[in-house]
């Protein structure tokens, strides 16, 4: 009977041991929550100088996903009009977020990739589906994997339904729910967290149905989102309401952070937003409580250190494509930059 | 008075012939008209093939011949491999059985090393063959079995039969591995390998934070071209592979490393922990501009620890030194960085030069980058020994596997892509699918047969090659710009804007179709309405 | 005794780097007082590639840059993203001018063959890598100038230039931060260190004018041209106001809020040049004492250039400049040739655009005059008058390309001589049409912006021209360059139209009218066809649906 204890206490133990050798390979991180890269997708959609609010909401959630370790690389950012370069803007190339000046979220390090006209409903829903026209660029291409995790950031001016794209055309909440249920077929994502700031925001997610989605809006069907203050110098609301108290929160959360995202749904309570903070988590498999924040506003890349490098004995050299070895020194020289021949034609003719 | 009852009679049946005129033009040729003009131009796709595909089989057929020097070991030998793979749906041992003729086994006893051996044996069969395999008996083995670099595997008796199983298992084929490439979700080695594609660039940039203090002296095109452009054309049957450069000065990144004191050269050394190391990575990215290629980009970086803070030593989770000759680091689908660090003799002199070793630091590259295609390192089998490699060429049998296994994931990839693409298509019933986008699909399936039938008779390139169109080419079908929902006038709309116009036309024309069958039928129509 | 040590070392340094690896980085800044209460910096860094080596691997070059050109056989690209209007009048003329908004032309090699399709996918690439709009060039707003655009570059001989090149404008797009930061990450030291750190965009997008630009060619490695280099050429030009910085008296701090830290450790060469020719009219100090004064004579006129050589060691370094005494605000004295354009005509149906070009040489001046019209607004080459002539003397030569609705813009390039101290003036008229309501942007009562115009000029004098010969790289080849002509290519002022726009609301309305509309005309018509009308007797009895509407009747009457 101690014998057969014995025996199996140790074949435990060989077992397990096996399995954590066999196991050194896969980083902490993957067993907590399996994915494997993070990207965000942040879109404003509204065009003039007085929606200049929309332009430091974008801009502070690009700021704050930047800061907690998002590449550029993997962040597409929309921004209808230009607000920094204005000439209607007193301070150029900055936007605060608060009449004090307190922090400038358009910085000095910002990368725009959709700017001006290219934001309209079709690139966006193209960038979603991933059918982008073939030239495009790889930074204005959302190339993201099974294992990706997207955050979607969409502020405007929204309706019932509807989110309003530079005041003259509109994508619906039914087209929005299509356009993520393709990216799942696809397996282009592995989990999205999406936001919405603007008005009725909560009906934009009121018809997704595909998997794996949270999902959480400024105010609820029938409310309004509202600004927070004026800034009497540049003479427009600076920024709103939701967005500013999400950046209030994200400016204490750093990198190794051990927040929850449930206590990022309930950042901005009606005393403070004045309407009431949408959520829908039916989609999303996990409990908030334990998704960290880090999941979706930070960056994880698996590191894996290497300890077997290759031994070679010999330097190896290419061999090189044979090249034809008669190259004729080509003549060239400076062409005059002014058509004096045809002066001169004129003038003799 | 009977003129009157014919003339209003010719009136009423002038009247019901223009009633009727309007019913027939509105309805019997206006309403199959419209529906056919607002009718979109779609492609007949095969969803018949399509849905068919869950019932092709998978399986790769590979050649195994089995060398022994009498007919009882080669059948003990073979019915344990046989055995072994019977359950396996993703490969299929064709085994074939043969005797080691006298001349040859006396060779194989008495030379000298396994290398010679494998020479040896190489004469007689055909070892450059793709999708081949040889288990050959050799007496003086010190271990059950031996493998290199070949497509040979020695073992030394009947006894050493399980371990020769378990290699074939395990290192050989990589079944686990295999199954890996074709299921739902992904397992650690499809995490880490890059996703299939025509071909890849490949960047190496030197990192060199400190110009002015430290002069590194490398030739990083020559090295480039030289140690990864010898490894990457023994993978040219897979992918074609651009070879790049460059340098990132100034690039400076704070480790937050710890000074340690210890007995080296220097005295000390300076700890990183390995939470930090992914912050390099988003610096690195940020000048490496991989997003101007096409293709997907593996990075390879080397970072110059500038003389004030080297050594640099990577801490790993739990807080122990790694002990390996060169510090450096990989992340899935992204590349790999070696932190180089100069010697303490380089940092003495009054302009510190480092010269890298070349040789170590391309080692380590090039064996990150076989983990980022595809290549998976085995474990220890005990009893069996793997001769550890020693140039920068892959084993033979790794690149057959690395073929099987990207066959797999190509052709996979490919079903679901498509029948993702018939679902979607099939739901939504107002999306143009033109001829680009049917010949694609067409192409796609027909390449998807094709390859299997190839994988079936074991014509591994051939399948590989097959399997790669068909990926492409329903990657391009899915991609296709035109698949835009948005573009094309939804179908509940097509009410919305023709409903209005038709609606008012349509109710005088309906309601005085019973008046048309009451006249018809002879029945005298008498309704009237006051005014 | 350290500092010498210091320079035997970098010296060293320098040459071992252009041993081993060919790659040569120089950095400079030109700075220059204009009239009245203006100062122009320009900024230029130089990287010098060796055309060998191949496009693949690069070592000071920027390598997303060289993969770019490589790939899409581009001989030689200009791109310039400025934001606001240089004016020649006032100021003389730029290093380099620039339209406003965007503007990129590329020759591409001779061996390419469709040079459309590589110019679509060069735009595409090129959007993604500096964060603008050029995604935007297509066909329909490209054209090719035959007479006004040359190759700065070398080119082979008896090659065919002109159907290689391409020149776009953009004129809407907008210059800010975000194209500043990829613009940076293409130099060396990126903007850690050296000159690059000055270019703060809270300072520099504070200014009248500013252009960042990046301008590659292939250059001659020795005289016989048999060797070639690639040039890699990213610059800056701002031009500052002094009621921006609040005084008279500029220095780096005040201009972009920082000084100077030291050049950058991988430049050979890192010079500051200053223009105080207007320092014998208004007298000014600067500190720290510059290194040496340079006379330059250059086409008839004297330039003094101080020069500061600076040093890759860490010191900062703040360049300023003292006036004496209160300035009076300098005369400015019109340059050789300056030019205004302007729009003509009200409504929403016809109008035209004016040039301008006013001579004030003693002797004749050639220039080449392109306009650019975008397709919607046809120009009427049947209206072309110059000095309200039609068939003028002054034209020596006349191009015009007819423009195609919705593929091609309208192009016309005249060669005209313009006469001592006159002034030309060049009309020719458009209409409006009609757009599509989906080719509408979404701030269509905005406007819509007409490109500048580009003038290229042989000037015979170096009054107020500041341009590097066309041999030259670096900034010191403006000493002492005398030549016979001194070309340019000048860029004028861009237009706005107000083009007529539909009410966007329309759709809606039009939907529920037309409904209306065909319910209330084929009723009518239906009843007529197929029913009576009948007479009915009084005295009749009445349903109670009639005795309704009878009631309703009545009460109207």
């Amino acid at each position: 009977m101690y014998l057969n204890n014995v025996i199996s206490s140790v074949l435990l133990l060989i077992a397990t041991s096996f399995s954590i050798t066999s196991c050194a390979e896969i980083p902490e991180q993957f067993l907590k929550s399996n994915h494997s890269n993070n990207w965000a997708v942040l879109v404003d959609t509204s065009r003039f100088w007085f929606n200049y609010r929309h332009v430091a909401n974008v801009l502070s959630i690009y700021r704050s996903v930047k800061r907690l370790g998002i590449p550029d690389s993997q962040i597409i950012l929309m921004i209808s009009d230009d607000m920094a370069c204005n000439p209607r803007n007193p301070r150029p190339a900055t936007i605060f977020n608060n009449a004090h000046e307190q922090i400038n979220v358009y910085g000095d390090d910002v990368e725009v990739d959709y700017r001006g006209y290219e934001v309209s409903v079709e690139n966006f829903v193209r960038l979603l589906t991933g059918r982008v026209p073939p030239d495009t660029p790889r930074s204005k291409r959302l190339l993201t994997d099974e294992g990706s995790n997207i955050l979607i950031y969409l502020t405007g001016h929204g309706g019932d339904g509807f989110l309003k794209f530079q005041d003259s055309e509109e994508i619906t909440s039914q087209e929005l729910a299509d356009a993520l249920e393709q990216m799942w077929q696809k397996r282009r994502y592995n989990e999205i967290f999406f936001i919405i700031d603007t008005c009725q925001a909560s009906s934009m997610y009121e018809k997704f149905y595909s998997p794996n989605i949270l999902a959480t809006a400024s105010s609820l069907v029938g409310e309004d989102s509202l600004s927070h203050h004026v800034d009497s110098a540049i003479g427009v609301y600076i920024i709103d309401r939701y967005t500013y108290y999400v950046l209030e929160f994200l400016e204490n959360v750093h990198p190794n952070s051990k927040r929850s995202m449930s206590e990022f749904l309930a950042v901005c309570p009606k005393s403070a937003c004045l309407s009431t903070v949408g959520v829908r988590r039916d989609l999303f498999k996990r409990n908030p409580d334990k998704v960290p924040i880090t999941d979706f506003f930070g960056s994880v890349r698996p590191v894996i250190i290497t300890t077997d490098p290759i031994n070679i004995l010999d330097a190896p050299k290419r061999k090189k494509k044979p090249e034809n070895k008669t190259k004729v020194p080509e003549k060239r020289e400076y062409l005059p930059q002014f058509p004096m021949h045809l002066v001169q034609n004129t003038r003799t003719g | 008075m009977a003129k009157q009852e014919r003339k209003g009679e010719t009136e009423e049946s002038n009247r019901m012939w223009a009633s009727a005129s309007f019913v027939g033009v509105l309805i019997i040729i206006g309403l199959p008209l419209w529906w056919k003009t607002t009718e979109v131009y779609r492609v007949s796709l095969p969803f018949d093939k399509i849905s068919s595909f869950d019932t092709l089989p998978h399986a790769i057929t590979t050649e195994l011949s089995v060398l022994a020097n009498d007919d009882a070991t080669a059948t003990e030998i073979i019915g344990l491999i046989e055995h072994a793979f019977k359950d396996s749906d993703v490969i299929k041992l064709k085994i074939s059985k043969s005797i080691i003729s006298k001349q040859l086994q006396s060779t194989l006893e008495f030379v000298a090393d396994e290398a010679e051996a494998v020479e040896e044996v190489g004469v007689t069969f055909d070892l450059t063959q793709h999708n081949s395999f040889y288990v050959v008996q050799r007496k003086p083995l010190f271990q059950d079995t031996w493998l290199a670099g070949d497509r040979v595997l020695f073992f030394r008796d009947a006894k050493a039969a399980t371990t020769v199983v378990e290699t074939l298992k395990r290192v050989v084929y990589q079944t686990a591995v295999l199954e890996g490439a074709k299921s739902e979700t992904a397992d650690v080695a499809r995490q880490t390998r890059f996703p299939p594609g025509a071909g890849y660039h490949i960047v190496l940039s030197v990192v060199h934070p400190n110009p002015e203090a430290l002069d590194v002296e490398l030739d990083a095109g020559e090295a480039v071209e030289d140690y990864i452009g010898s490894f990457v054309d023994e993978l040219s049957v897979l992918h074609n592979f651009t070879l790049k450069s460059q340098w990132l000065h100034l690039l400076d990144f704070d480790f937050q490393a710890k000074e340690v004191k210890d007995t080296s050269e220097w005295g000390r050394h300076f700890s990183v922990r390995t939470e930090r190391l992914h912050l390099l990575l988003t610096r690195l990215e940020e000048r490496a501009a991989t997003h101007v290629s096409e293709l997907p980009t593996l990075n390879l970086a080397l970072y110059a620890v500038r003389c004030q803070a080297a050594p640099l030593i990577i801490y790993d989770l739990n807080d122990k030194k790694v002990s390996s000759p060169v510090q450096a680091f990989m992340s899935p689908k992204w590349g790999g960085v070696v932190l180089g660090s100069p010697s303490a003799g380089d940092c003495r002199h009054e302009r510190a030069i480092w010269r890298p070793n070349v040789r170590l630091i391309m080692g380590t590259f090039i064996s990150q980058l076989r983990k980022l295609l595809g290549i998976t390192d085995a474990e220890h089998i005990t009893g069996a020994h793997l001769e550890p490699l020693r140039s920068v060429t892959p084993r033979q049998w790794e690149i057959d596997n690395l073929l099987r296994i990207r066959t797999l994931e190509q052709l996979t990839s490919a079903e679901r892509t498509l029948q993702s693409l018939a679902q979607l298509l099939g739901e939504i019933s107002n999306i143009v699918i033109n001829d680009d986008v049917g010949a694609s699909i067409n192409s796609a399936v027909d390449s998807i047969q094709r390859a299997s039938e190839l994988m079936q008779k074991g014509d591994l390139v051939e399948a590989y090659k097959m399997s790669q169109s068909a990926f492409l080419a329903a990657e391009t079908a899915f991609m296709e710009p035109s698949l835009l929902a948005l573009l094309y006038f939804p179908d509940d709309q097509k009410y919305a804007i023709y409903i209005p116009l038709f609606l008012p036309i349509m109710f005088p024309v309906v309601l005085s179709l019973k008046n048309l069958l009451l006249w018809f039928r002879g029945k005298p129509i008498h309704k009237e309405k006051t005014d | 005794m350290e500092s010498i040590r210091k320079l035997i070392y970098y010296s060293i340094l320098i040459t071992i780097f252009q041993y081993v690896y060919c790659d040569d980085f120089k950095e400079e800044i030109f700075l220059k007082p204009l009239p009245p209460t203006h100062l122009y910096g320009y900024f230029q860094f130089v990287t010098l590639v060796d055309s060998e080596t191949s496009s693949f691997h690069s070592h000071l070059a920027p390598r997303s840059l060289t993969e770019v050109i490589s790939r899409f056989q581009v001989e030689e690209l200009h791109l310039t993203l400025t934001e606001g209007q240089w004016r020649h009048h006032q100021w003389g003329y730029p290093v380099l001018d620039a339209a406003p908004g965007a503007e990129l032309y590329a020759w591409f090699s001779p061996d390419v063959a469709d040079v459309d399709t590589q110019w679509k996918k060069l735009t595409s690439t090129l959007s993604g890598l500096f964060c603008a709009s050029l995604n935007f060039i297509d066909n329909f707003n490209t054209v090719t100038p035959q007479m006004a655009l040359w190759p700065m570059g070398a080119v082979k001989s008896g090659q065919n230039v002109t159907s290689q090149l391409r020149y776009a404008s953009l004129p809407r797009e907008i210059v800010c931060t975000e194209n500043l930061t990829p613009w940076k990450k293409l130099l060396p030291c990126e903007s850690s260190r050296g000159f690059s750190s000055l270019l703060n965009s809270r300072m520099i997008h504070n200014t009248n004018y500013h252009s960042i630009g990046v301008h590659v060619r292939k250059i001659c490695k020795s005289n016989d041209c048999s060797e070639t280099q690639l040039e890699i050429k990213q610059t800056v030009a701002l031009v500052y106001d002094y009621d921006i910085i609040n005084s008279n008296d500029w220095s780096f701090r005040k201009l972009f809020g920082q000084g100077l830290p030291g050049a950058c450790p991988l430049s050979s060469e890192s010079k500051i040049y200053i223009d105080i020719t207007s320092n014998d009219t208004h007298a000014y100090t600067l500190t720290p004492p510059p290194d040496n004064i340079i006379v330059s004579q250059r086409g008839g006129s004297d330039t003094r250039l101080a020069v500061y050589n600076i040093k890759a060691d860490g010191q900062m370094i703040n360049i300023g400049a003292k006036h004496n005494s209160k300035p009076d605000l300098p005369v400015s004295i019109p340059p050789p040739l300056h030019f205004n354009r302007y729009i003509l005509g009200y409504g929403k149906e016809f109008g035209g655009i004016v040039t301008e070009l006013t001579n004030n040489c003693w002797t004749s001046i050639n220039v080449v005059v392109l306009e650019n019209a975008p397709w919607w607004l046809p120009l009427q080459l049947s209206s072309l008058r110059v000095n309200g002539q039609a068939e003028s003397s002054l034209v020596l030569s006349q191009y015009y390309s007819p423009g195609r609705s919705r593929q091609k813009p309208y192009h016309l390039e005249l060669l005209i001589k313009l006469p001592p101290r006159s002034t030309t003036t060049v009309t020719i008229d458009f209409e409006f049409v009609f757009l599509k309501w989906q080719e509408y942007p979404p701030d269509a009562n905005h406007g819509f912006y007409v490109g500048s115009a580009l003038i290229s000029a042989n000037l015979p004098t170096a009054r107020n021209y500041t341009s590097l010969p066309i041999a030259g790289t670096t900034f010191d080849s403006v000493v002492n360059a005398s030549k016979q002509w001194y070309p340019i290519v000048f860029r004028t002022n861009g237009a706005m139209v107000s083009l007529p726009t539909p009410d966007f609301s329309m759709p809606y309305n039009v939907i529920c009218l037309a409904c209306t509309v065909v319910a209330l005309a084929f009723g009518p018509l239906h009843n007529i066809c197929t029913k009576e009308l009948v007479l009915k007797p009084l005295g009749t009895p009445v349903s109670l649906t009639q005795k309704l509407f009878n009631l309703f009747k009545k009460k109207r009457d």
